[in-house]
């Protein structure tokens, strides 16, 4: 099918398998675009930020919108799964609350529905919710080439704004959340400055293992939107390895990170605002966590 | 028969609006219609060097393509439009004014025809300095948008008095002088000076704007979706030198309109762009392109305010800068509501208002719910409370101790009645967040919470606070309406009207008022919708004036047939019109003897039906020097209360609740008209929080529903509730449309002042200017 948009002819195709779409691509690689959803591929279309000969479509594909736990694996999520899919899914709320807390944050129910898990990774929106929680979760993107399967950490998926590892001819087909330990709670700030339903000015995200005594295994803390990919310092977080994370820990590790993130401005914030934001919200996230596991 | 009027009766489109089927004028459809779409420039100020449609032409299926070069200097066509200043041309002809001013129109076979059209079209431009901000563009020197005013056509309003001062970027100019205003503050104990500011926000109908064009046998037909189709008829008919009634406006049910869609904006180039084709063309905005069709004002007011030694506001000095945009669209009359609007609803006794029209190089200006009044009361009701602090009052008190009363004096010199702000609406506002004088402002709570620290570890970072805000709003004087109605012979009841339904209600309470004039149920009514060449003048569906003006007209025309029922049954029962009645669609003898239907009068008549009209003018306006006179054919009011907690650590305003407050001298119907108050709030809320169209040099940045953001049910206050107030000495409908939009924003502000000390003088008040502010406290305390 044939259609104009964006001030271009686009050859839409519809390939009706995982190999099928990856042929495609592998055809097509840098002139194509993988479209499910289409809830920001269109309006980039519309406006013209993408201009691609070829849509990939993805619609027809069966197989990839399954949610499921494995034991010992984790719980894998179709890359055509919606959004709402995954956050209302039975095995995401038992086994990551707060991730499926997380795609409850995206947007607006009507959004949810269209969007899917791997347009939304693949996207690599620096104001998205979920990319900075599955980078805490330390989750994996699977990508399919002709070359074969290869497994992306997210840790290094998410490159820039709209940039990530994903090569020409891969195509995301889901994303693995590993088991995560038994000690270990988390929690995800979202927090929007305008409307409800805006995307966030400054998302938080805290991982914290704990033992059985209340001291910190180990500490993640990720930050979205105030750069061009989800932020994460090592050095602040090794702060907490072995320690207790009471008031005065924390609130080094909320200071550490304000002062080396190097923050964007938009409409939702200046560079200004969303530095004091980041103190507020690392240490707002970590409490929560810690409120969220209970004990301490 | 009990009358529906004063009952919350459903929507008599409701069915419709449920099922989807309303006829809105977004999907109207015509045989053989093309589509039509427009170029924009892309310079704020440009001058045209040159146009070359050539290649566009040759694509296929464009059939026309409308630039300059088709209207100058053709004696057929009126190249101008403009409600009130004839400034904005069809298409660009000598300059292009804004980013997004009209350059040529294509009208093709469908529409990617159309758009590859748009990118054929040649414009080489030589950009010209620009100018954004209303001050600077008043600044001798500064670009000079219009450099002299076209030959001028038409008339413009009754209302509306034209100071335009040519050669400079100043559109107009409304003065007001009550007292003597410099005695005043030579007597002033205090005197008060502050700055105020709002930034251009957008109405965002669902409904973008559409207009559908068809020009035949000399004969213009429109279908639109218009606020005010008596004047698009009138433009059209000076556009293309026709007679009025060779022009034809249809209107269907508006998705929205919220002012953006008063007087013209797309039916000149899609009904020039019509006549060139040939054949009916309809253009469809999309949303960002509405971004660059018409905006609210941004206005700078400066406001100097003095107060004697008890505390009572002596003199007010006011000087209010809106941004008028690239064209006058309404400003000049705008700035009239927005200049004497400034004094408030308080006894003032000296008042001196210079309010003025500014071009300047951005999207133009119009109405907008509110009307000015906004960004008046936003300047008069934040300084209220800075006065109130400053003096040591109560700001609930120091508000009843300077309101208006009845018999009072405004600042337009008229006496004003039905005043009901101290026993009704500061009453009602009070109880409904229980403020308690004495304890709720800031300077009054600062001794007795010792724990201002902002977020120390010990103590909660969230702080809470109270306001109440009051405001007065005119509505347009003079205007006129007029109503016919057709009784037939089953006894059925239309009503012709030109009000605009656009989800208000129109057509529903005026069922009610002509079912209520004619003693014959609500199903017997049906209401029309505006065509101009059936349904009779209506000046505007705006200005929270149908309720009160069409609804007039209708009741007298209702009585006019009324009066030929009467007649007619005199006749046929050969008998005295004075001893007969009409109700419940029967006409009675007095003693209840004798009686015949409405169906039967008009039966036996053999008239086929009973036709009647009725029109309704007010009269009144303000002196040309003075701004003395009739302001307001009666003075609409409101006042509105909320309470907030501020998260002292990000500036977040969370609203817990906040209730308005809106007098409505009688009410038809009970519950839309809350709705329209609730509606109002929470287009308040909205602009008190985040709406803010964003200008990088001229280019508008958020033209799009994911960077502009407008309010959704999630940001819905904890509580929300509304009173709509009626008095037994009040005979009159007031209109309600859009009274409660202005006090909404100050009152905002207000109680964040009370709940943190942080005065904002900018609008919206984001999280970041609340955090900046605290820093500044803590800055100045430390």
């Amino acid at each position: 099918m044939r259609v104009f948009f964006g001030m271009r002819d686009i050859d839409i195709l519809e390939p009706r398998s995982v190999e099928e779409a990856v042929a495609a691509l592998a055809q097509h690689g840098d002139e194509a675009k993988v479209i499910a959803g289409g809830t920001a591929l269109v309006l980039m279309l519309k406006n013209q930020l993408v201009s691609p000969a070829y849509l990939i479509s993805l619609g027809r594909v069966p197989g990839l919108d399954g949610v499921t736990y494995g034991a010992g694996v984790g719980l894998r999520l179709g890359a055509l799964a919606s959004i709402r899919q995954a956050e209302t899914s039975a095995v995401v709320r038992q086994h990551c609350p707060t991730l499926a807390e997380t795609f409850g944050k995206v947007a607006n129910v009507r959004v949810r529905h269209a969007a899917t898990v791997g347009g939304n990774v693949s996207e690599a929106d620096y104001a998205s919710d979920p990319p900075c929680v599955l980078v805490a979760l330390r989750a994996r993107a699977v990508a399919l080439s002709p070359r074969g399967r290869r497994e992306i950490p997210l840790t290094e998926f998410f490159r820039d704004f709209y940039e990530t590892a994903l090569a020409a001819d891969e195509l995301l087909t889901e994303i693995v959340v590993p088991e995560q330990p038994a000690g270990a709670r988390q929690s995800y700030l979202k927090f929007v400055t305008r409307s409800s339903e805006d995307r966030p000015c400054i998302g938080a995200c805290a991982w914290i293992d704990l033992d059985e005594a209340g001291v910190c295994r180990e500490l993640r803390v990720t930050l979205g939107a105030v750069a061009g990919k989800p932020q994460e310092f090592a050095e602040a977080e090794a702060l907490a390895a072995g320690q207790r994370l009471g008031p005065d820990l924390i609130g080094q590790v909320a200071q550490y990170y304000a002062e080396h993130i190097d923050p964007l401005s938009d409409a939702r914030g200046s560079a200004w605002y969303r530095r004091r934001m980041a103190a507020v919200f690392v240490r707002r996230a970590i409490e929560q966590a810690l409120g969220a596991g209970g004990e301490v | 028969m009990p009358s529906p009027v004063g009952r919350s009766v459903g929507m008599i489109d409701a069915d419709e609006r449920v099922r989807g089927t309303v006829a809105y004028a977004l999907n109207a459809e015509l045989p053989g219609c093309l589509t039509g779409r427009i170029l924009r420039s892309p310079h704020p100020h440009a001058r045209l060097v040159r146009i070359d449609t050539a290649r566009a032409e040759q694509l296929p299926g464009v059939i026309a393509i409308l630039s300059r070069a088709d209207i100058v200097d053709n004696p057929a066509l009126y190249p101008y439009f403009g409600p009130v200043v004839r400034d904005q041309p069809v298409v660009a002809l000598d300059k292009v004014r804004f980013v997004g001013d009209p350059v040529a129109a294509v009208a093709a076979v469908d529409d990617d025809t159309a758009q590859q059209a748009l990118e054929l079209i040649e414009v080489e431009y030589e950009p010209l300095p620009a100018v954004f901000d209303p001050e600077e563009a008043l600044v001798p020197g500064a670009p000079i948008l219009h450099e002299t005013f076209p030959p001028q056509r038409g008339a413009m309003s009754a209302d509306i008095v034209f100071n335009p001062s040519e050669g400079s970027n100043q559109l107009n100019h409304f003065k007001l002088r009550k007292g003597d205003v410099e005695a005043g503050f030579e007597q002033a104990h205090r005197i008060f000076e502050h700055t105020f500011r709002c930034p251009p926000v957008q109405h965002v109908p669902l409904e973008p704007h559409v207009a559908m064009a068809l020009v035949e046998a000399g004969k213009v037909t429109v279908w639109s979706g218009t606020q005010t189709p008596h004047n698009i008829r009138a433009q059209l008919a000076e556009i293309f030198q026709l007679p009025l009634a060779q022009i034809r406006v249809i209107v269907h049910t508006l998705g929205g309109g919220y002012g953006s869609k008063c007087y013209t904006k797309l039916e000149p180039i899609g009904a020039v762009l019509a006549w060139k084709a040939r054949r009916p063309v309809k253009i469809v905005l999309r949303r960002e392109e509405d971004f660059l069709t018409v905006t609210k004002h941004q206005a700078v007011i400066h406001l100097r305010t003095g107060v004697d030694r008890d505390g009572r506001i002596v003199a007010r000095k006011a000087t209010n800068y809106f941004n008028a945009g690239a064209y006058a669209d309404i400003s000049p009359r705008l700035i009239k509501n927005g200049g004497y609007a400034t004094a408030g609803p308080y006894r003032i006794p000296n008042v001196w208002v210079d309010s003025y029209a500014v071009y300047s190089n951005i999207v133009p200006a119009g109405a907008f719910r509110g009307y000015g009044v906004s960004q008046a009361a936003w300047a008069y009701e934040s300084q209220m409370d800075m006065i109130a602090e400053a003096l040591g009052y109560d700001p609930l008190e120091y508000r009843q101790m300077n309101v208006l009363h009845d018999g009072d004096t405004f600042a337009t010199g008229e006496q004003v009645h039905d005043m009901h702000y101290r026993e009704l609406l500061l009453a009602d506002a009070q109880k409904a967040i229980d403020w308690r004088p004495g304890a709720e402002a800031w300077w009054q709570r600062a001794s007795a919470d010792g724990d201002r620290g902002a977020g120390s570890a010990t103590v909660s970072h969230k702080r809470r606070g109270k306001a109440i805000t009051c405001v007065i709003k005119g509505s347009v004087t003079p205007s006129t309406s007029s109503a016919s109605c057709k009784l037939n012979e089953d006894g059925s009841l239309n009503v012709l009207t030109s009000s605009v339904e656009m989800g208000q209600g129109a057509k529903t309470v005026l069922a009610q008022l002509a079912a209520e004039a004619a003693g014959i149920p609500l199903e017997a009514i049906t209401v029309s919708e505006p065509d101009t060449d059936s349904t009779p003048y209506d000046q505007q569906t705006s200005s929270s004036r149908t309720t009160y003006s069409m609804g007039t007209a209708v009741t007298l025309a209702v009585q006019d047939v009324k009066r030929q029922l009467v007649e007619l049954a005199a006749d046929q029962l050969e008998i005295g019109p004075d001893d007969l009645t009409c109700d419940e669609g029967t006409v009675r003898t007095r003693d209840g003897s004798r009686s015949l239907s409405y169906s039967d009068v008009v039966r036996r008549s053999r008239r086929g039906n009973l036709l009647g009209q009725g029109t309704f003018a007010t009269s009144g306006g303000l002196d040309p020097e003075t701004g003395q006179g009739i302001g307001s054919i009666h003075w609409h009011h409101a006042a509105a209360a909320c309470e907030v907690e501020v998260d002292t650590e990000t500036g977040k305003i969370e609203i817990l609740r906040f209730h308005s407050s809106c007098f409505a001298g009688r009410v038809v119907n009970p519950r839309l008209a809350e709705l329209q108050v609730e509606g109002s709030t929470l287009f308040g809320l909205g602009q008190s929080l985040f709406e803010e169209m964003l200008y990088d040099g001229g280019q508008l940045i958020n033209a799009n529903l994911s960077d502009y953001m407008i309010p959704s049910f999630k940001d819905l206050p904890g509580r929300l509730s509304v009173s709509v107030l009626e008095h037994p000495s009040a005979g009159e409908v007031h209109g309600i449309g859009e009274t409660s939009v202005p006090p909404v924003m100050p009152c905002v502000a207000n109680a964040l002042y009370n709940a943190v000390g942080v005065r904002i003088t900018e609008l919206p008040l984001t999280p970041e200017k609340v955090l900046a502010g605290l820093a500044r406290r803590s800055e100045a305390e430390a």
